[in-house]
């Protein structure tokens, strides 16, 4: 899979450039709210967005990602998830603008401990990191709108911003 | 491998989950979780259309939103989604695996009252305006289904439901 085709550069840029705009309005002191009782507290589904760009960064260094080496969710300030989010944001593009079409091609592997939990080419994995962003990061547009936060433009207009 | 082959995989995975959260669609169109969000019914037929919406990227140049050739499907049950849906998928994937290398790079237009909402790549209208368009409402869908306290299917993770794989 051509980098062109995986995540082109473009398309990276302008979905960070959206995301960034939601992360920038998380009420931090909302941090522990949750929507329903089985959902995820807000302050843990923002970090859990602000990461998300240093998968697809890891993904392009490194031949796997061991889950038993993440770290905990915990709440962070917006601000410090902003500046977590903007280095992953820049170590995912300078990984993106290097990448070359066998390292895509390549087999990539999600682990466990020593186990192999789930194995792909790179290039799908990369995909695949983007679209689970975009999952959460719809997720993230709904909590906001429940605590009353105005909504910015992701695909189209919102009862806030319109076209 | 063409852009079509690579964008295949991606398309069916999708689509099953998509296909998966629609089905659970309660009979609640009208549930608003806030005064300003759209209704559950609104948000799930615009789901399930956006195949149709796809095709349309790969299938003319532009379209004109104030043309009124693209209606908004109304909701009427879960199992009519889920037709509805599957009949869009279907055309889409047709078109997709039939599509030339060449014309991923014409251009493609979204208009309002003509003027322009997108322009550029019909490969950047597809991923933009279905795929990763797609991916954000059916989220959105999932809080909407939680809410009404419907189970949630596993998408790229496990869910408080359901366990991965």
């Amino acid at each position: 899979m051509a980098a062109t085709t995986a995540i082109p550069l473009k398309e990276f840029d302008q979905e960070m450039a959206s995301t960034r705009r939601l992360l920038e309005r998380v009420p931090d002191e909302k941090g522990t709210w949750k929507p329903h009782q089985k959902s995820f507290a807000l302050g843990h589904l923002a970090q859990l967005v602000a990461w998300m760009p240093g998968w697809i960064a890891t993904t392009l260094r490194e031949p796997h990602i061991d889950l038993a080496q993440s770290t905990g969710y915990s709440f962070e300030a917006t601000e410090v998830l902003l500046r977590l989010f903007d280095t992953n944001v820049q170590q995912a593009r300078a990984a993106l603008e290097q990448v070359t079409g066998n390292a895509l091609e390549a087999t990539w592997s999600l682990k466990r401990g020593g186990q192999v939990l789930f194995s792909a080419p790179r290039g799908e994995v990369i995909r695949q990191h983007l679209n689970h962003l975009i999952h959460h990061r719809g997720q993230l547009t709904v909590y906001l709108r429940l605590v009353d936060v105005p909504l910015p433009q992701v695909y189209g207009p919102t009862a806030d911003e319109r076209w | 491998m063409t852009i079509s082959e690579t964008l295949l995989p991606e398309f069916d995975q999708e689509t099953i989950s998509t296909r998966k959260t629609l089905e659970r669609v309660p009979a609640k169109p009208d549930f608003v979780p806030h005064a300003k969000s759209a209704p559950l019914g609104r948000l799930a037929a615009h789901v399930a259309q956006l195949p149709e919406f796809g095709f349309i990227v790969l299938d003319t140049p532009q379209l004109d939103f104030s043309q009124g050739s693209f209606r908004p499907l109304r909701f009427e049950s879960a199992g009519q989604l889920v037709k509805a849906f599957d009949e869009g998928a279907a055309r889409l994937r047709k078109a997709l695996a039939a599509m030339p290398e060449d014309a991923w790079e014409a251009n493609w237009k979204l208009l309002f009252q003509g003027k322009p909402i997108f322009d550029g790549s019909r490969f950047m209208a597809y991923r933009q305006m279905f795929l990763n368009h797609i991916v954000h409402h059916r989220a959105q869908l999932g809080v909407y289904l939680r809410l009404n306290d419907v189970k949630v299917p596993a998408t790229y993770g496990p869910s408080a439901d359901e366990p991965w794989g």
